[in-house]
């Protein structure tokens, strides 16, 4: 399997999330 | 080439002037109904491009389902990849091999960001030679990861020497493709529309070589509407029927435009029919392929010339194609359904790529076939070991439906695959609609366990449902450590997130799964994660930040099997910059930003970039600073993922520190309203951080109030224990001070003091200092004003942030001056002056110039006060709110505010109460005598 859940620190993730909000899309813009 | 276009004059002057730059564009969108003419255009446009020494890369993608991954990107790069690839960075090059099939697929998987970025390079490599054009012909069939790879560089493209032609088929009710929603901005749009009666006429004497009756001509007109292909083909019909037709007696020809095409295709003979039927079901079809693919190869020798003959293929190389895309559509529509799967149970045997191969199988047979299921199974892993996640999924769920219900094992396995294939293309609903059923299914345990951790990974808006899969998780796991770790970390996040208190908890015990597991990686981590946490949460454990720090070095060679966002140097660097150790922060985010940089990831080096910028601030390298906050603006422009509250704060802390304020008041406004749209306060509170700041360079501590009053809810901000939650409250209590109200100072001075009891540091210690030396000579209290300046500065002498420093300086110069202490006012305010200078802080400077003016004791004739001004000063001071003084002498409330900006500036204070003071005590105020003009 090449997918693993993100470890991500709550602040990473928060990040990656607001980003994707603005963006109007779900999870991570990248 | 250019001479058999016909009745075209106008679309091929508008291609002209695209190559002219007139007007300057970087792609070229030529669109119109199937059969109007784009490709006759598409290909005119290549030759007009030749003409201009453009180098050329051309693809022409078909319908055909069974093409596979980067089937366009090989096409476009035939044949330069040879050329290209010595010359492109290491990853970039193993990238480019794999998914074109150069190179073997073993190892990690190729990320697709990072074969968008090889693609880009190697366009600038060419670029660099001479002028290129990539071309797509009905880019509405490329295959998807080329789709990808071509938006990727498209986005980025930013040298004027590469330029885009590209046909697509108009449809109705199709969506605008995302690169053509990308390219809006930069494209030159050619509506292909219907051929005039004149160019018809010419059309078809130029193809069939015979005219048709002007009647009979018009007739075919009207009924194609101008379509040329259709035109062409009812033309073709009446002329081998050698008939006339009578007035009034309609065109003897099917309705439709394909029915047209099937009467000129059921009228070949069979040997051909059959050798088009496996050229339009082959992903790349060659004269061997079909010779192989042919059932009785003697018989059907010929029929290759035959339908070259024709004129219903072509040759392009070794490669065949059909000279119209209807034409392949029309075939493979006439195949019948058993034919058809004998077809691609033949074509499975001779193809030699695995994706295709897997495809004919499937469409070879119907129902669950084990055998099937596996084939498709494995091209579903090659697909997403070349970067391409999205086919892998979809191969997967195929391979899912096609193994035998009994084999379970097997098809949760394919679903399992699918759903986290789906995840990593970014389709996390399709990730969730596939993996949820599964809970139901699979008997507890660590692979439900698995299923789980993913499925509380995927829900980054409901933390508490995110909490719940975890725990649920955590209980089925078992004895595999390394998925318990994972479990751990969604687990510590979510729950710092949610103030479940047990983030710490959480923390810890990932990093002690993750030793068990002996799992380097995982390991480095957790521990990172656990160092951020320990400084959220304030608790840290003595020297686990060093053995971090020791581990994520700064030098060595970045870890291909973590993913960028997760970069340990990244998270290491945030609980750096939580304990404001500025410089090492910023080697860390450094590193983050090169290694995203190398590795294609715009978004986590722009993530860096945010904090870059903020850092380099407080380090005084402003241009440093600049530099990144356009970077990230930039890399954030790529995305296509513009008004980020993060982005948008670092460019407007940017442009505040150096004075351009205008700018910095737009980007923070807009970054503070975008941030509370989407619910995240930490952002907002940083931007409206920022407009204070712009206030209080401006001596407007009133407005700067307007954005610092504190949040409602500070925990949020709080969370991080970030630097940039300090500067909001050191910024606010400046504000207060200023306007007078000391009360709500000295409590912000208590949540500043708050802070220092989860973790202290220098830097916070002299930021204390500078504003309770604030709130003290305000109090009156100079002795301990000058005390607190005083410890500021000794804190200062251990740090390297100059505009802190500068700002503590000039507070406490202002303080000596007042108390006539000249000497040393003198001495502070030239010590403050000369570090604003050389950061370029201009409005800072000028605040020192003021002071140090007022020194002498008197007050320059430029200081005094207009009439205006000191009637305004006289109603403030008579305690008369803003909006009241305006109506009274007939301005506008901002001309009051200009007035009372220049007023505190003159008179050298910062607040409506000490300007009643003031002229209580001198009354009347200084006025300059009125010159005329």
């Amino acid at each position: 399997m090449t997918y693993e859940p993100y470890t991500l620190c709550d602040f990473v993730r928060r990040m990656l999330r607001t980003a994707g909000r603005v963006a109007g899309r779900l999870g991570h813009p990248a | 080439m250019l001479e058999n276009v016909v009745g075209r004059e106008a679309e091929l002057d508008r291609i002209g002037g695209f190559f002219r730059g007139e007007p300057e564009s970087l792609a070229l969108w030529l669109e119109g109904a199937a059969g109007i003419g784009k490709t006759t255009l598409w290909r005119a446009g290549i030759e007009l491009g030749r003409e201009r020494e453009y180098h050329v890369l051309a693809c022409q993608p078909t319908a055909a389902e069974t093409a596979f991954s980067f089937a366009a990107l090989g096409d476009l790069l035939r044949n330069d990849v040879a050329d290209v690839l010595p010359e492109l960075p290491g990853p970039q090059r193993r990238a480019l091999e794999v998914a074109l099939a150069l190179a073997s697929s073993g190892g990690p998987a190729v990320g697709q960001h990072l074969i968008g970025l090889a693609f880009l390079s190697a366009l600038q490599l060419l670029a660099a030679r001479e002028p290129v054009l990539v071309a797509v012909d009905d880019v509405q069939w490329l295959d998807p990861p080329s789709a990808a790879v071509l938006q990727f560089a498209a986005r980025r493209l930013t040298t004027a020497n590469v330029k885009l032609l590209v046909a697509a088929r108009l449809e109705e009710d199709a969506q605008p493709l995302q690169l053509e929603r990308d390219l809006a901005q930069n494209l030159l749009r050619v509506d292909v529309g219907p051929l005039s009666f004149g160019a018809l006429h010419r059309l078809v004497l130029s193809r069939l070589g015979e005219p048709l009756s002007r009647p009979t001509l018009r007739k075919v007109h009207d009924v194609s509407g101008g379509n040329p292909f259709y035109a062409l083909e009812i033309a073709r019909f009446l002329l081998e029927r050698g008939s006339t037709l009578r007035p009034a007696e309609p065109l003897p020809v099917p309705r439709t435009l394909e029915e047209l095409v099937r009467v000129r295709l059921d009228r070949l003979p069979a040997t051909v029919r059959h050798l088009l039927e496996a050229a339009a079901l082959l992903a790349e079809p060659t004269p061997a392929a079909l010779t192989a693919a042919a059932s009785e190869p003697e018989r059907e020798a010929g029929a290759l010339d035959r339908a070259l003959a024709a004129g219903l293929i072509e040759l392009e190389g070794q490669r065949i194609r059909f000279t119209h895309p209807l034409l392949a559509a029309a075939v493979v529509s006439g195949i019948g359904p058993q034919r058809r799967q004998q077809l691609h149970a033949r074509l499975a045997q001779i193809v030699s790529d695995p994706e295709e191969r897997a495809r004919h199988l499937a469409l070879a047979t119907e129902g669950a076939e084990a055998e099937i299921a596996e084939s498709l199974e494995q091209a579903a892993e090659r697909a997403a070991r070349r970067g391409a996640p999205a086919v892998a999924a979809e191969l997967a769920e195929l391979a899912s439906q096609r193994t035998p219900t009994t084999d379970h094992d097997a098809r949760w396995r394919r679903l399992i695959e699918a759903g986290l294939r789906y995840a990593t293309a970014g389709d996390l609903a399709r990730a969730r609609a596939l993996l949820e059923p599964l809970t139901n299914e699979i008997p507890p345990g660590p692979r439900r366990a698995e299923v789980l951790l993913n499925l509380a990974d995927f829900r980054w808006d409901d933390a508490g449902a995110a909490i719940e899969l975890g725990e649920r998780a955590l209980a089925e796991v078992g004895s595999d450590d390394a998925c318990r770790a994972r479990i751990h970390m969604v687990l510590s996040s979510r729950a710092l997130e949610a103030e479940a208190g047990s983030a710490l908890g959480h923390s810890r015990a990932a990093y002690e799964a993750a030793e068990r597991a002996a799992d380097v990686e995982l390991t480095l981590l957790a521990l990172v994660n656990l160092v951020h946490v320990e400084v959220c949460v304030g608790e840290m454990t003595p020297g686990l930040l060093d053995r971090a720090l020791a581990r994520v070095s700064i030098d060595g060679a970045r870890d291909a099997r973590i993913p960028h966002f997760e970069s340990p140097h990244f998270v290491l660097g945030l609980a750096l910059l939580g304990l404001n150790r500025f410089e090492e922060a910023k080697a860390l985010f450094d590193r983050a930003r090169v290694d995203s940089l190398e590795q294609g990831v715009p978004f986590a080096a722009a993530c860096a970039d945010e904090f870059l910028a903020e850092v380099e601030c407080r380090l005084g390298n402003w241009h440093a600073a600049a530099l990144h906050a356009s970077e990230c603006s930039e890399l954030y422009q790529q995305l296509g993922t513009q008004n980020q509250p993060q982005q948008l704060y670092a460019t407007a802390l940017v442009d505040a520190h150096l004075g351009k304020l205008e700018e910095a008041r737009t980007a923070a406004e807009r970054g503070a309203a975008i941030a509370t749209e989407v619910g995240e306060e930490f952002w907002a509170i940083a931007n409206r951080r920022v407009l204070g700041l712009v206030e209080l360079s401006l001596d407007n501590p009133a407005r700067a109030i307007e954005y610092l009053r504190p949040p409602a809810r500070t925990h949020i901000a709080s969370l991080w224990h970030m630097p940039s939650n300090c500067d909001f409250l050191e910024t606010a209590i400046e504000a207060f001070v200023g306007v007078g109200d000391l009360a709500a100072a000295a409590q912000l001075l208590d949540g500043l003091q708050e802070r220092a009891r989860r973790i202290d540091s220098p830097w916070e210690r002299a930021i204390r200092a500078r504003c309770r030396g604030l709130l003290r000579s305000a109090q009156g209290d100079h002795d301990g004003a000058r005390a607190a300046f005083d410890e500021a500065l000794r804190e200062h002498e251990q740090l390297n942030l100059p505009f802190d420093r500068g700002r503590t300086l000039l507070a406490l110069g202002a303080l000596q001056r007042r108390l006539k202490q000249r000497r040393a006012a003198r001495v502070s305010l030239e010590a403050a002056l000369a570090v604003f200078e050389e950061l370029g802080a201009r409005l800072w400077a000028e605040k020192a110039r003021t002071e140090l003016k007022r020194i002498a004791g008197r007050t320059p004739a430029g200081d005094a006060l207009t009439p205006t001004e000191r009637r305004v000063a006289e109603l403030v001071a008579e305690g008369h709110p803003n909006k009241e003084i305006a109506a009274t002498l007939f301005v506008t409330v901002k001309t009051v505010e200009a007035n009372l900006t220049r007023i505190y500036a003159k008179l050298g204070i910062r607040s409506r109460t000490e300007l009643a003071r003031l002229l209580v005590d001198k009354s009347p105020v200084p006025e300059r005598a009125q010159t005329s003009t």
